[in-house]
C-alpha cells in the first residue's frame, strides 16, 4: 500500500464526513422543527382527541417521575396529567386494571376547568369491546360525582376498573385544588351503598344487577342478576332511602348516612317486599322442584325467613319420612352464575349437594382436567366448622371454585341465622 | 438486453442473496412501507452512485469499500431525516430497517459494480433502473401481503376481505412465501425475455 494512497483515502473520508455532517446540519434546519412537531403530535394526539379545542398541553405530572411534580396525593392508576395551556382544563391518562382479565388498559380523559368530563377515550379496540356498550360515552359532561355512570350489568369488570381509574384521575385534580369536587345526589350515595349492605348481588364489589321499573315510592331500583334479591331507591317526603330485600322475606331500609332505619319505615318495608315478591316466589318454586328431585319423598315444604343478604336465593324446610331437612339454593357469580343446591340436616351438616352446571364452556379452560372424582361427595357430612375451602377447588377453574366456596359459606351462614332466628 | 437482465437482477439482490431476503420481507407487509423503502433505496442508490462516479479517479482501489460506506451512510441519514419530517408513519413502520439500508447490498453493488467502472450516464441509468425495479418488487410483495394478509390497502380496510384474509401472509412466513413466488415469476419472465432477445 502506498503512503500516498492512504493519505488520499483518509482525506476523502474526512471530506465525506465533513460534507455529510454539513448537509445534515443544513437539512436539520428545515426538518428539525417538523420532526419535533411530529413527535409531539404523536404524544398529543390522544390529548387533542379528548379536548379538540385545546391550544396546547403542558405536562404537570408524570408517574415515572412523581417527585418532579408539585401535585400531591395522586393515585398510582394516574399515569400523566396535562394542563391545557390556555386554561380550558386538564387531560389525564390513567391505567385501568380489569379484575377479570388482569390486563391493564390506558385511557385518556379530558376535564374542563369547571370539572366536567369532555370525553373518555381508549385506543385499544379489543378493550373497548369488553366495556358495557355506551359506557365510555356515559362519562361525557359529568362532574367528579359521575352521576349516571353506573356499573350494574353486562361486562362489569372492565367497566368498574375504568370508572375507578377515572375517579382516581379526578381525585388527583380535586386533591390539588385544580377542579372542584362534584356533589353526589342522594340516589347516587344510596346506590353506592348497595355492595356494602347486599353483597350477594355484587361480584368483586361491582353491582351485578338489572334496572327495575319505578313505581309508588320506588324511584329506581335493581334486581340482582343472580336473583338473590332487589335493591330500591325509595323516596318518602324529601328524604331518599335504600331498601334491600332478599328472597327470604326480609327487607332492610337504610338512610343516606348508611344507618339502618328499618324500624322507622315499616311502610317502605311492606312496599319493597311486595315489589320483590314475584322474584322471591320464582326461586322458591325452583327450589321446591329441585329438592323434591334430590330427596325422594320430600314433603311439607315451608319457606324460611332469614336475615342474610348473600347469594342464597331460596331457603326451605321440608320433611322426608318425618325427618326435618333444610334446603338452600344459592346463586353465586362464577365464570357464569352458578345454581347450587344444598340439603342440610337439623345439625347443619350437608346431606346432599349438587349444581345445575359446574363447568361452563369447558373448552375455554386450558388447565381444566375434568371434575375431580367424588367432588360433590366431598361436601357431604361437613358443617360450617368442619368445611375446608379446599373441598370446593376444581383445578383449572378458579372462578368456579371461588363461586363454590362463596355459595357454601353463604348457605352455612344462612343456616346459622335461621337456627338463631328459630327456624326449628 | 443482457444488460437489462443484469439491471433487473442487481435491483433484486434480495432475490439472489439470501442475506437480503429478510430486508425485503420486513419492509413489505404494508404498501406504504414498501413505497417508502423503495423511495429510500432509489434516492440513496442514485446519489451514492453519482458521488462515487464523480470521485472514483481520486479514490485508491483498496479503499473503495470504506469510502462507499461513508457515502452511502451519509445519504441514508439524510433520507431518514427527510422521511421523519414528511412521512413519520412510514418511518415508524420501517423501524430499524431504514437505518439498516446503510449496510444493504443494493447501493453497494451499484457503487462497486457500476459507478466505479462506468461513465456518469450509464451510472445514472443503472441506478435509476435498479432503484425503480427494487421498488416494483417491494410493492408487488406488499400488494399481495397487505391485501390478502391484512385485508387492507394503504392501511384502509377492504370491507369484503375482512372475513377472508390470510393472516399468515402478513407475518414472516408469508413474507418469505410471497418473496419466493415473486422470485419465480420474475425469473421466468426475465429468462424468457432474454432468451427471445438472444435468438
Amino acid at each position: 500500500m502506498k503512503k500516498n494512497d492512504l493519505l488520499k483515502a483518509l482525506f476523502i473520508m474526512v471530506l465525506t464526513v465533513i460534507i455529510s455532517v454539513g448537509a445534515m446540519f443544513l437539512l436539520n434546519l428545515h426538518t428539525g422543527p417538523l420532526i419535533e412537531q411530529n413527535n409531539q403530535g404523536a404524544e398529543l394526539a390522544p390529548l387533542k382527541a379528548v379536548m379538540p379545542d385545546a391550544e396546547g398541553f403542558e405536562a404537570i405530572y408524570d408517574s415515572e417521575n412523581p417527585s418532579a411534580s408539585s401535585l400531591k396525593d395522586v393515585d398510582a392508576a394516574v399515569l400523566k396529567i396535562y394542563k391545557e395551556t390556555s386554561g380550558k382544563g386538564f387531560v389525564f391518562r390513567v391505567s385501568a386494571v380489569s379484575q377479570y382479565t388482569k390486563g391493564s388498559t390506558e385511557y385518556t380523559v379530558g376535564v374542563t376547568s369547571d370539572g366536567k368530563i369532555t370525553k373518555v377515550q381508549n385506543d385499544v379496540y379489543s378493550e373497548s369491546q369488553a366495556l358495557v356498550p355506551g359506557f365510555l360515552d356515559s362519562f361525557t359532561g359529568k362532574d367528579s360525582a359521575l352521576p349516571g355512570v353506573e356499573v350494574t350489568g353486562g361486562t362489569t369488570y372492565s367497566s368498574k376498573a375504568l370508572k375507578e381509574a377515572v375517579e382516581s384521575g379526578l381525585n388527583a385534580l380535586i386533591n390539588n385544588d385544580l377542579i372542584k369536587a362534584g356533589v353526589k345526589s342522594d340516589a347516587q350515595i344510596l346506590t353506592e351503598l348497595i355492595p356494602t349492605v347486599f353483597p350477594g348481588i355484587t361480584s368483586d364489589g361491582a353491582l351485578k344487577a338489572d334496572a327495575v321499573t319505578p313505581s309508588g315510592n320506588i324511584e329506581s331500583g335493581y334486581i340482582g342478576q343472580n336473583g338473590a334479591g332487589c335493591a330500591f331507591i325509595m323516596k318518602q317526603g324529601d328524604e331518599s332511602f335504600l331498601a334491600v330485600c332478599n328472597n327470604l322475606n326480609v327487607c332492610k331500609v337504610y338512610n343516606k348516612e348508611g344507618a339502618d332505619v328499618t324500624a322507622e319505615h315499616t311502610d317502605l318495608v311492606t312496599e319493597a317486599l311486595t315489589a320483590a315478591a314475584t322474584n322471591a316466589q320464582t326461586y322458591y318454586n325452583k327450589a321446591v322442584t329441585k329438592f323434591t328431585k334430590m330427596m325422594t319423598g320430600a314433603t311439607n315444604f315451608v319457606s324460611i325467613d332469614i336475615e342474610v343478604f348473600d347469594t342464597v336465593v331460596a331457603a326451605v324446610e321440608f320433611e322426608v319420612e318425618s325427618v326435618k331437612y333444610y334446603g338452600f339454593y344459592s346463586k353465586s357469580f362464577g365464570f357464569e352464575i352458578m345454581d347450587v343446591y344444598y340439603v342440610l340436616d337439623s345439625e347443619g351438616k350437608i346431606v346432599k349437594m349438587t349444581a345445575d352446571t359446574f363447568i361452563f364452556h369447558e373448552e375455554y379452560f386450558a388447565g381444566f382436567g375434568g371434575m375431580p372424582s367424588g367432588y360433590t361427595q366431598g361436601f357431604v357430612g361437613n358443617d360450617s366448622t368442619s368445611f375446608d375451602e379446599n373441598t370446593a377447588i376444581i383445578a383449572g377453574a378458579t372462578m368456579t371454585s371461588n363461586a363454590m366456596k362463596q355459595s357454601t359459606k353463604d348457605i352455612f351462614a344462612a343456616f346459622e341465622k335461621a337456627a338463631v332466628g328459630g327456624a326449628e | 438486453m443482457k444488460n437489462l437482465k443484469n439491471y433487473l437482477l442487481r435491483g433484486t439482490p434480495s432475490l439472489l442473496l439470501p442475506i437480503g431476503a429478510g430486508f425485503v420481507m420486513a419492509s413489505s407487509s404494508d404498501i406504504r412501507a414498501a413505497l417508502g423503502m423503495g423511495f429510500a433505496v432509489l434516492v440513496v442508490t442514485l446519489l451514492s452512485s453519482i458521488v462515487v462516479c464523480l470521485i472514483k479517479k481520486f479514490t485508491p482501489e483498496k479503499f473503495h469499500l470504506p469510502i462507499h460506506v461513508l457515502i452511502v451512510t451519509g445519504f441514508v441519514s439524510l433520507v431518514d431525516m427527510l422521511m421523519q419530517a414528511y412521512v413519520p408513519n412510514v418511518v415508524t413502520m420501517l423501524g430499524v430497517h431504514l437505518a439498516a439500508l446503510a449496510v444493504s447490498a443494493v447501493p453497494y453493488r451499484e457503487t462497486i459494480e457500476v459507478a466505479e467502472v462506468s461513465g456518469m450516464k450509464k451510472t445514472v441509468i443503472s441506478a435509476l433502473i435498479t432503484g425503480l425495479f427494487f421498488t416494483v418488487i417491494m410493492v408487488a410483495c406488499a400488494l399481495i401481503r397487505e391485501v390478502l394478509g391484512n385485508g387492507s390497502s394503504f392501511g384502509l380496510e377492504i370491507a369484503f376481505l375482512a372475513n377472508y384474509k390470510i393472516s399468515a401472509l402478513a407475518g414472516a412466513f408469508g413474507g418469505y412465501l410471497v418473496l419466493a413466488i415473486v422470485l419465480a415469476i420474475i425469473r421466468a419472465i426475465g429468462e424468457k425475455f432474454v432468451d427471445k432477445e438472444e435468438n
